[in-house]
């Protein structure tokens, strides 16, 4: 049988009263868990496990997945209204997506993030359909060597990120960089600026980080504009709907979007948040108004929402196909294949297509259930924005304290998610931009091991970096992207002297 | 303040009877002992993984355990962080109160070998000993190394020509296996090429890309895999072979002696109560009895094992031992420990 074949089958699975009703839940677990910062999916299904253990395993899996991708969709909404990402793979979303709720847009924007990632998600899983099988081995060809010259390409990304002001953006990626090598070195075994507290043994948690700069700052700007009796009411302008021309504006966004994260998401490790970071930058970079980037371009929202969505179906083909996890989720919904005496890897596609098929099927329905759950909450949630200021402030308080500490009962945690508000502060004051710092601290732990590992293995010979095709494709890209902002005045220069002459 | 009422109606919810009804017998059975202890609370199982992870999947099977069958009324708590350091020090913190247990595996004894932490064993009461997981050498299925005697041949000709990696943590009990073997065949541990990365699945998807020669680490990383057939164990670290994989030789079959398990056991904090002790000792043995707990073992590649908390003491004094001699040939010891 061939895919579509199978696909059909997979769908009278799915379409079964009992496991439609599971898909439903699942995704609204997920969207419910995506709004609140903190718990994540993968903490989500870990806790759910034990509950699901009497039922049947395509059904229970299939609610497990539906909390998965469903979480992806819940975590923009937080990002735009409040401009605290509850994921790391929501951060991209709050620059743009709370600047467009700024300028009253918030409907457009929380509208373009559900449909783009149902537009993501169904592509996603179409690509999962088709590719599964013949994309098996790729996951495997990135070795440490490849995931260090990724980590650079996504690092030039960042570069782009720095804002007006070249000075402010290194500073913060800088330190963003500094904060990543916090915590016992896996290379050695070290301690490296633990200051013999066992809290910061395992470097500073990015949840912490991304609460702090984001929410608990936006606490404090929120608390300075009362004091001084100049809090600024947002007024909704416009239709909750989008516009013509954000629509068009936002087509291809999406489509460049869901292919970075679907294949970001067939590599291990990489995940969702890479991919946001991607596509962010390549908007950013085929845009014609580059400069707006941050004030609330439509683009800068719907190729993330796009992207974060895509990498949930390209993760399910490494832990479908090999039994390789890519991330947390992916590691649970693995234990949870375990749990069943499942073992996923290409013998699962020939013993049990019924559960594979009924499974890729059931996620079809799924982006279609997420759609129909979000649209109308749309309307909902920018009421949010309706909740005076006095009330609004403790609310963001209280759900990034109960987030934060949800992850490793922590009350250290909670201190230093201050510490980073006042950081976040005082950088909006100085009008330093604070997704370097975000983003260099997720890249730079990863690019540091990987180099480290790569070195490792080759005994220390560079060489390693320009062994293989992706190594050097991926270098050669990294290149191209750092000399564009040098080159491209050049070349325009070049062609207004050819029309002149 | 929200977990604590939750735990304070779940323990209205649940009662002790079997429980009380046992410490009654041991009371009739021990008239000369002090009275017996149970909790009059719900008690805090705490794990330092995450959600999801190796120990707290063991310790949410328990907590299941004890529920169903009502021997104990326990929250499972999270505390992430420091390889066990926290989990151990808020645990050690809460003296003479047997209502805090932590699931406890090596990383109690190597964490302070490090340096990484002042907190020993001795400054918790250690508790019953419930299993272990074999250590697994392995390789991909393209290797030229076939047996483990390959393997050995080549880190005597140079322990630095094979890339290792023991998953996530160096001076762990899996890079004591490679450790122990390099010193059975008279090569210097320090010369290996280890490699970490974030934990045993991304070691795996190493060895399978053939970017890295070999992982060691729990068999239930690799055994999937060798189902699969793409991955080869060549030993198992155990003192025998396993259920779980009857036919991979021990390491001590093919002629080295190695023999390093990856346990779990139970500590408690400083200055527990001999009642208390006894408490635990019967809750652990009636558990591990279950035809649940039974089933958890063979589903996860667990090795059946229980030692009370005396045995497990021993147990602990021996292990302290050779974890600091091997670090100490690794170099990894902490100076003046």
């Amino acid at each position: 049988m061939d895919a579509f074949g199978h696909l059909l089958h997979g769908f009278s699975v799915a379409a079964q009263p009992l496991n439609l009703a599971y898909v439903f839940l699942g995704c609204l677990l997920g969207t419910v868990i995506g709004v609140l910062p903190g718990i994540g999916p993968a903490a989500a299904i870990a806790l759910l496990l034990p509950i699901t253990y009497g039922i049947e395993p395509t059904s229970s899996l299939i609610m497990l997945c539906g909390i998965y991708y469903g979480a992806m969709y819940g975590g923009s909404t937080t990002s735009i209204l409040i401009n605290t990402p509850g994921e790391s793979s929501s951060v991209m979303t709050a620059l743009d997506g709370y600047a467009m709720a700024r300028s009253g847009r918030a409907g457009a924007a929380l509208a373009i993030s559900a449909i783009a990632s149902f537009v993501a998600g169904t592509i996603s899983v179409v690509l999962l359909s088709l590719l599964a099988v013949p994309l098996a081995g790729f996951a495997l060809k990135f070795g440490p060597a490849e995931y260090f010259t990724l980590m650079l390409f996504a690092m030039t990304s960042v570069a782009a990120l720095t804002g007006p002001s070249l000075a402010k953006g290194l500073l913060s990626m800088f330190l963003g960089l500094m904060f990543a090598t916090i915590g016992i070195d896996l290379q050695s075994g070290q301690q490296r600026f633990t200051f013999d507290l066992p809290e910061l043994q395992d470097g500073i948690g990015f949840i912490v980080v991304v609460v702090g700069l984001f929410a608990i700052a936006e606490v404090f700007s929120g608390l300075e504009n009362l004091l001084k009796g100049r809090s600024e009411i947002i007024r909704m302008s416009g239709s909750l709907w989008l516009t013509r021309d954000e629509w068009r504006r936002s087509v291809m966004p999406i489509l460049r979007g869901t292919g970075i994260g679907f294949f970001k998401g067939v590599l291990p490790g990489a995940g969702a948040t890479i991919a946001t970071i991607l596509s962010y930058s390549v908007e950013r970079m085929l845009s014609r108004d580059k400069a707006k980037f941050g004030t609330g371009m439509i683009e800068g929202v719907a190729g993330p929402e796009a992207a974060n969505n895509a990498s949930t179906g390209g993760a399910m083909v490494p832990l479908l196909t090999l039994g390789v996890p890519g991330s947390g989720s992916t590691a649970v919904l693995l234990a949870a294949f375990i749990m069943y005496g499942l073992q996923p890897g290409p013998l699962l596609f020939e013993k049990r297509p019924d559960l594979v098929w009924g499974l890729i099927a059931s996620m079809y329905i799924g982006n279609l259930v997420l759609l129909i759950l979000n649209l109308p909450l749309v309307g909902v949630f920018v009421r949010l924005l309706y909740i005076p200021i006095g009330l609004l402030l403790p609310m963001v308080v209280s759900i990034s304290a109960i987030g934060i500490f949800a992850v490793n009962g922590n009350i250290f945690e909670l201190y230093m998610a201050l510490g980073f508000g006042v950081i976040g502060y005082v950088f909006r004051k100085m009008a330093i931009p604070v997704a370097p710092l975000v983003l260099s601290l997720v890249l730079g732990g990863m690019m540091e091991q990987s180099f480290r590992q790569a070195m490792t293995i080759s005994g220390a010979d560079p060489g390693v970096f320009v062994r293989s095709p992706i190594c050097i494709a991926l270098l050669a890209a990294s290149t191209i992207a750092l000399s564009i902002p040098f080159i491209a005045p050049l070349l325009r220069r070049f062609a207004a002297a050819r029309v002149a002459a | 303040m929200l977990k604590s009422s939750i735990s304070q109606a779940l323990s209205r919810v649940l009662p002790f009877r079997q429980v009380a009804a046992v410490a009654a017998l041991a009371l009739l059975a021990m008239p000369l002992q002090a009275q017996p202890w149970k909790p009059s609370r719900t008690v805090e199982l705490v794990v330092f993984a995450s959600p999801g992870g190796g120990n707290d999947k063991a310790a949410r099977a328990l907590q299941k355990i004890w529920a169903d069958n009502k021997i104990v009324d326990a929250v499972v708590a999270n505390r992430v962080g420091g390889g066990g350091t926290l989990a151990y020090t808020y645990v050690s913190q809460k003296t003479g109160d047997g209502h805090y247990i932590a699931i406890a595996q090596a990383g109690i004894l190597t964490n302070q070998l490090a340096g990484r932490t002042t907190l020993t064993y001795n400054d918790m009461t250690v508790l019953p000993y419930i299993g272990t997981e074999p250590v697994s050498l392995s390789v991909r299925t393209e290797s030229p190394i076939k047996t483990l005697k390959d393997f050995a041949d080549r880190l005597r000709k140079d322990p630095a020509s094979l890339t290792i990696s023991p998953g996530s943590t160096l001076a762990s009990t899996n890079h004591f296996v490679v450790a122990l073997l390099a010193r059975a065949v008279g090569s210097d541990p320090r010369k290996l090429r280890m490699v970490t990365f974030g934990g045993g699945a991304e070691a795996a998807t190493n060895v399978l890309g053939g970017h890295i020669d070999a992982m060691v680490n729990a068999s239930n990383n690799a055994v999937p895999h060798m189902q699969s057939g793409r991955m080869r164990i060549l030993g198992i670290a155990s003192p025998k072979r396993v259920a779980s994989l009857p036919d991979v030789p021990t390491f001590r079959e093919m002629g080295f002696d190695v023999i390093q398990d990856s346990w779990y056991m139970f500590v408690g904090p400083r200055g527990m109560t001999q009642a208390q002790i006894d408490f635990w000792d019967d809750v652990f043995a009636r558990t591990m009895k279950t035809p649940e707990w039974k089933k958890f073992v063979a589903e996860n590649g667990w090795e059946y094992g229980f030692m009370n908390a005396r045995d497990t003491a021993a147990f602990m004094k021996k292990e302290h031992e050779e974890a600091r001699s091997i670090m100490s040939d690794l170099g990894a010891l902490k100076a003046g420990q």
